[in-house]
């Protein structure tokens, strides 16, 4: 029977658990924020230029690919227009970055749940740079 | 100064915006509660927990994830190991799976948008959390308090 009983337990339950959430969300983005700033990620990126060809994608994709991981998804795509890439290409980038985003702040919330962090981190950018090898290899 | 307000604004946007989802999702897990339809998608879903070797009440929490995100589905799990008391190898091997796979509708979009081919997209992400969790859950043994059934040893 669903009663005015059942909306309050389900609100009060959102409420509990998004301020357990929250207890590991607001210090993580806090820390997400200030590297974004720090020009960090630029450095990371010129490190990993020379990778990017494994992919088939050019150096500059580097940035691409260090902003999806370590911010997320949109900043990652933000710095994609900066960049001409074919069809294959930007399909190559997806993968990865859809496979492999926000890397900090959610290993935090997996770490949350009393998972390893560095197993949900390996799994993700392992299949991250696997997938987007072999989608290259096979379309490109 | 104004950095930090801007800070301030777009984490409490941050917040409302997982707010927004996690609470009506809440509210649905208890209606689904009360009228049993739990147990109807559960059971629907069973097949699938099977094949990964979760404990049955502990599906769920992987579709709410595939669908809303990592964060929701979070949320879900961590009620449900409120309610149902779930074992740490399902939630394990759950998380494994949402690791490189969730939130497939809104990424899809989002991917889709900037001129991604969608479906090498989706056939990757399911590829990866399927093969992944798969060989976890071979992996990992079940312990013999976690289920009915116990895993026989393969020696």
């Amino acid at each position: 029977m669903v009663t005015l009983d059942t909306f309050k337990r389900g609100f009060k339950n959102g409420i509990n658990t998004l301020i357990e959430l929250s207890k590991i969300l607001v210090p993580v983005y806090i820390a997400v924020e200030i590297l974004s700033v720090s020009g960090l990620l630029n450095i990371l990126a010129e490190i990993f230029k020379p990778v990017m060809s494994i992919m088939g994608l050019p150096g500059e994709a580097s940035l691409v690919i260090m902003l999806g991981y370590f911010l997320g998804t949109y900043a990652g795509l933000g710095a994609l227009a900066a960049i001409e890439l074919n069809t294959v290409q930007i399909t190559t980038i997806a993968i990865m970055l859809s496979l492999s985003h926000s890397l900090i702040s959610e290993s935090a919330i997996v770490k949350k749940l009393g998972v390893s962090a560095a197993a949900s981190v390996a799994v993700r950018v392992f299949f991250s740079i696997l997938m987007g090898f072999l989608y290259y290899r096979i379309f490109g | 100064m104004s950095g930090i307000i801007d800070i301030l604004i777009n984490l409490l946007t941050f917040l409302w915006n997982i707010a927004k989802v996690l609470i009506p999702i809440m509210i649905v897990i208890e209606i689904f509660k009360d009228t049993k339809l739990i147990d109807k998608i559960s059971d629907s879903f069973n097949p699938v927990s099977k094949f990964f070797t979760l404990s049955k009440t502990s599906g769920i929490s992987l579709l709410f994830g595939m669908f809303f995100g990592l964060t929701i589905g979070a949320g879900a799990i961590l009620q449900s190991v409120k309610d149902y008391n779930v074992d740490k190898r399902s939630i394990f091997l759950i998380s494994m799976f949402l690791s490189p796979c969730h939130a497939i509708f809104e990424d899809t979009f989002i991917m889709g948008s900037v001129g991604a081919n969608v479906v090498p997209l989706l056939v990757a992400r399911l590829g990866s959390a399927i093969i992944v969790t798969f060989i976890l859950s071979r992996l990992i043994k079940k312990e013999p308090m976690d289920g009915i059934e116990v895993i026989r040893g393969r020696d």
